[in-house]
């Protein structure tokens, strides 16, 4: 080797950051935060792998609860493959709208977390709620409404569980687009939502985006076409729901 | 659609089976399982997306036609409709070949210039063959081909979408990858559209960075889908335009490029300039096609030699005096073999390929070698490897015959006959 080629750097790659927003209000307590926090666990190694081998991008996790209050697990996204979860605890009310208003200021280049030397991907959006916020969410969320890496962001929200369809209707407004809301009955099906979610949104979000004719107009539409066609056709995902009218799933939360 | 369980026979439409011996990968589009078939293993790609007749039809009709050149791990056997969808089989990707993500992320390297060049030489020759018989490839990006780092072997996988110029398999591609006519939705992948993505994937090869992903991209802090079209369509700029610099390469960001560009010889920097002007990038008969590239690189090629001085291999160029990139002496031009388009530096080791000698695309085999005098170093001549007898003649008129193993000394003057189409001079 020669001064040609005894050198070669890693090709500069983008940063994709996915966010998990977590609803830790008391009514996640039990079963759906323990179930939650194991899943998420679980999927950062295939995350990870995604990352790694990704030419595209490299993919970094940040993790915002909300409760009460919001807190972030890290002030900064961190790197996948240094990323460790710390199990989150559920207690309090559900303040989407402090959420939303938190994650509209970390969306932002100049002063927030996607201010990356070799420019960033559109976020990757995860939202899990299992109930309706307490707090007046629509002006936070209409502000992050407005914030262009939001527009931009693949967004899927997860209703734990489906009390009544109000919740539903609510992530809607989160995820513009109904199709990304998906509902789980139960622990297992919150465990293969998150890890078929997590990765299929990472995938889409840290690499070049489709073209051509017949190619979806937008990361989020290809995102929201897989999962719906892997809600029709993989077996595993079966009885997970996908809209706002939840009909056909009986919650099962264990007693706690 | 169903997943498939280790130990299922899947019946194909040769009227044989296969067995599912174990999960091997899956993407998008599918999974892929290793498989017994007839006594050896295979790759199967199962399909986990619906696909209609025409692709299964087209499918098959390449099965039964074949694969274009060895390069290809082509669909060998298609299955029959079960299981609620399809697949084919292919060869297995042997041991010790390499995506191109991961050069590209330096996890595998060239062991050499050689084989790196062996490589792009290899994608050309490849679809060179595809594209006469007819196909477009399509959907190119870098997960298709898999590189041996030591010799540049190539093979080129995902071939399901391959079907007849002007024919499309409803696919999408990959932004960075796919023409920018295609990127702006005016046209479908072809076989213009392909000679663009084959140029993309030459020059990530040689120069490990994208070629439209300078300034423009960096100053973009959100890459969103607005932003890679208006990047990678028709008003894209090549980072190494020469009349455009705004999407330049970036100090600290795009180092490979920086560092390999001045190094790679001239004809191959005008070559790119060429392929990604503004007016090929809006005009897809003005890029530069598998042949030609054949050609370029098969010239790049001759132009890494040894360098006199410090005896470590650099590009230099066959028109003027160069400057060994290793330890910064002067090389003196070099007797150079004038013949066709090629311009071979006469230096010690230096070979003659059959296709410089002739109109043959065979790049590989070589008619002649140069070669250093046993008694005096300093005297250099062509040796003839070939079968065919070479003539030579000299400024004078007289002609001397060169036959198979013999030699004629490196001469400015000479002129020679190497083949009834490769007349050549040395200049």
């Amino acid at each position: 080797m020669g001064v040609f080629d005894e050198n070669v750097d890693v090709l500069p790659r983008r940063t994709m950051v996915l966010f998990f927003l977590v609803d830790t209000s008391g009514s996640m307590e039990g079963e759906k935060i323990s179930s939650l926090n194991v899943a998420i666990q679980e999927v950062l190694p295939y995350i990870k792998d995604i990352s790694e081998s990704n030419v595209d991008a490299q993919i970094k996790v940040a993790v915002l609860e909300f409760s009460s209050g919001t807190e972030w697990m890290y002030p900064q996204p961190v790197n996948v493959d240094e990323f460790t979860w710390r199990d989150l605890e559920a207690g309090g009310l559900t303040c989407l709208g402090e959420a939303c208003t938190e994650l509209n200021d970390k969306l932002s280049a100049s002063h927030g977390f996607m201010n990356e030397a070799a420019g960033s991907f559109a976020p990757a959006i995860i939202l899990f709620s299992d109930g309706e916020p307490t707090d007046d969410y629509k002006r936070g969320l209409e502000k992050l409404r407005n914030n262009n890496w939001f527009k931009a962001a693949i967004k899927v929200a997860i209703a734990i569980g489906s009390d009544d369809n109000s919740n539903q209707s609510i992530l809607a407004e989160f995820t513009s687009n109904k199709e990304a809301v998906l509902t789980v009955h139960n622990k297992e099906q919150l465990k293969k939502i998150i890890r078929f979610v997590s990765v299929t949104a990472s995938q889409v979000a840290s690499s070049h985006s489709s073209v051509g004719k017949d190619a979806p107009e937008t990361k989020q539409d290809e995102n929201v076409e897989k999962i719906n066609d892997a809600l029709k056709n993989n077996q595993e995902l079966q009885g997970i729901e996908s809209g706002t009218d939840v009909t056909k799933g009986v919650d099962e939360w264990g007693d706690w | 659609m169903a997943e498939l369980s280790v130990g299922t026979q899947v019946r194909l439409r040769n009227n044989t089976t296969c067995t599912i011996k174990k999960e091997l990968g899956r993407g998008g589009q599918g999974i892929v399982y290793l498989v017994d078939y007839k006594g050896g293993e295979y790759a199967l790609k199962w399909y986990i997306m619906e696909y209609g007749s025409a692709f299964y039809d087209n499918l098959e009709r390449n099965v039964n036609k074949g694969a274009p050149s060895p390069s290809f791990l082509w669909p060998e056997a298609i299955t029959e409709r079960q299981f609620g969808s399809f697949g084919y089989l292919m060869k297995l990707r042997p041991k010790g070949y390499e995506e191109v993500g991961s050069y590209l992320l330096a996890r595998a390297k060239f062991v050499s210039v050689d084989a790196m060049i062996e490589a792009c030489l290899q994608i050309c020759t490849a679809f060179q063959q595809l594209h006469a018989l007819g196909y477009s490839y399509q959907d190119m990006n870098d997960g298709n081909f898999f590189i041996n780092p030591h010799n540049g072997d190539v093979l080129i996988c995902d071939n399901d979408n391959v079907a007849p110029n002007g024919v499309n398999m409803g696919i999408a591609g990959k932004s960075g990858y796919m023409a920018p006519e295609i990127v702006e939705k005016e046209a479908l992948p072809n076989r213009y559209t392909d000679y663009f993505s084959q140029s993309v994937i030459l020059f990530l090869l040689f120069f490990m960075n994208r070629p439209f992903e300078g300034a423009k991209a960096i100053s973009c802090p959100c890459m969103n889908e607005r932003a890679e079209r208006i990047l990678n369509g028709k008003s894209s700029i090549f980072i190494m335009d020469p009349n455009d610099r705004s999407n330049a390469p970036v100090k600290g960001l795009h180092t490979n490029v920086l560092r390999r560009w001045p190094y790679a010889p001239e004809i191959l920097r005008n070559a790119f300039v060429e392929t990604f002007s503004r007016e090929a990038i809006q005009t897809p008969q003005k890029r530069i096609m598998d042949r030609k590239w054949q050609e370029i690189f098969t010239q790049v090629r001759s132009q890494y030699v040894v360098c006199p001085h410090c005896g470590k291999k650099t590009f230099i160029e066959p028109d003027r005096n160069s400057t060994c990139t290793e330890c910064g002496k002067t090389i003196v031009r070099p007797v150079c073999l004038k013949v066709g388009h090629y311009r071979i530096p006469l230096v010690p080791g230096q070979h003659i390929y059959l296709s410089q000698a002739s109109l043959s695309d065979d790049y590989a085999t070589v008619v002649g070698t140069v070669i250093r005098n046993k008694k005096n170093p300093d005297l250099w001549g062509i040796r003839n490897e070939s079968s065919i007898q070479w003539t030579a003649s000299l400024p004078s008129g007289e002609v001397k015959l060169v036959e198979s193993g013999g030699a004629m000394p490196v001469r400015a003057g000479l002129k020679i006959r190497l083949t009834k189409d490769g007349n050549g001079e040395l200049i």
